[in-house]
């Protein structure tokens, strides 16, 4: 069964169907989807800034990692979970669409550097080197896959 | 000449109609509408989690809205000029929209509250040292921010799904 077999099964399922065939299903699913990424945006935005040496400085990297995290993960999560339904129901449309495969390279990098630097952030104050680098690239990565998220609509 | 009508004339002015039927102005002015949305409000949400005391406990409010200003503020800007070219391109359009109008109500609201916070409390917020409950009207006010915001999102996302 290749890639594209998977995408067309997906597209014929009855989730997929049920979607496409309301009439607020798809709009209910994109405003959900919309209230988690600003939530997800907001908090990697805040969190960057302090790396880059702005913003809530009169915190430590760590306090403002800690604050944030839950809400970017709250937001991951309600991206995710609405972001896979409406793949689901778009399957076919997406196999073909390069901004959707731009997207969700950009978002496994993001997700990675998310668990993995973000995460380290909220035990121990990154070096300055580290510090820059990670806000720079997760402010590029995140705002990345928003953008390439809008232009699955056009492209 | 009518409310209607001008909204038509804005619509259909050279400007709109360059916009509306450009393949690549539209999406980038779009997304840098949505893009904007997402730091400001973001930010603005961040500061509400604050106030209502669901989240952000080592942070003071006054330090959110201060240190970020610059931030939440350029997001702002963006969201209100990508929003006006929006508005050149499908006035028409939007004037016939429900949820637009609904949007535009919550847009309000969420202005009266953001102003009636920077009278009643700005001025004094310096001075919560963190330990004590914040007054209970700055509370209220975050929730009033909190909701307004997301239905001015939730409704304007669906006033792009809808539009004829």
């Amino acid at each position: 069964m290749n890639v594209h077999a998977i995408f067309r099964w997906f597209d014929h399922c009855a989730l997929a169907t049920l979607i496409r065939d309301s009439t607020w299903a798809f709009a209910a699913l994109e405003v959900v989807h919309l209230l988690g990424l600003t939530l997800l945006l907001g908090s990697i935005a805040v969190l960057s800034f302090r790396l880059l040496g702005r913003g809530l400085k009169d915190q430590t990297v760590v306090e403002i990692a800690l604050d944030t995290s839950p809400w970017t993960m709250i937001g991951l999560g309600t991206v995710t979970l609405t972001g896979i339904v409406m793949a689901v129901a778009e399957a076919n449309r997406l196999y073909d669409s390069e901004p959707f495969f731009i997207k969700m390279v950009l978002f496994a990098l993001a997700v990675i550097l998310t668990f993995t630097f973000n995460r380290g952030l909220t035990k121990a104050e990154p070096s300055a080197g580290a510090a820059l680098g990670g806000g720079i690239a997760s402010l590029l990565l995140w705002f990345g896959v928003g953008f390439a998220g809008r232009a699955i609509a056009f492209f | 000449m009518s409310l209607y009508e001008i909204c038509q004339l804005i619509q259909d002015s050279e400007i709109g109609t360059a916009i509306r039927e450009s393949q690549i102005v539209f999406p980038v002015i779009e997304s840098f509408h949505v893009l904007g949305l997402a730091i400001s409000a973001g930010v603005i949400v961040l500061l509400d989690l604050r106030l209502t005391g669901l989240g952000m406990g080592r942070v003071m409010p006054a330090h959110i809205m201060r240190r970020l200003k610059s931030l939440y503020m350029t997001g702002f800007g963006i969201m209100v000029v990508t929003g006006a070219l929006l508005f050149w391109a499908e006035a028409e359009k939007l004037y016939r929209s429900p949820t637009f109008r609904w949007k535009l109500v919550f847009l309000v609201i969420a202005g009266l509250n953001a102003a009636y916070y920077e009278v009643k409390y700005v001025p004094t917020m310096d001075t919560w040292d963190g330990k004590k409950e914040l007054p209970a009207g700055a509370k209220l006010a975050g929730w009033c921010s909190l909701i307004s915001w997301a239905a001015v999102i939730g409704f304007g996302r669906w006033t792009a799904y809808g539009l004829k």
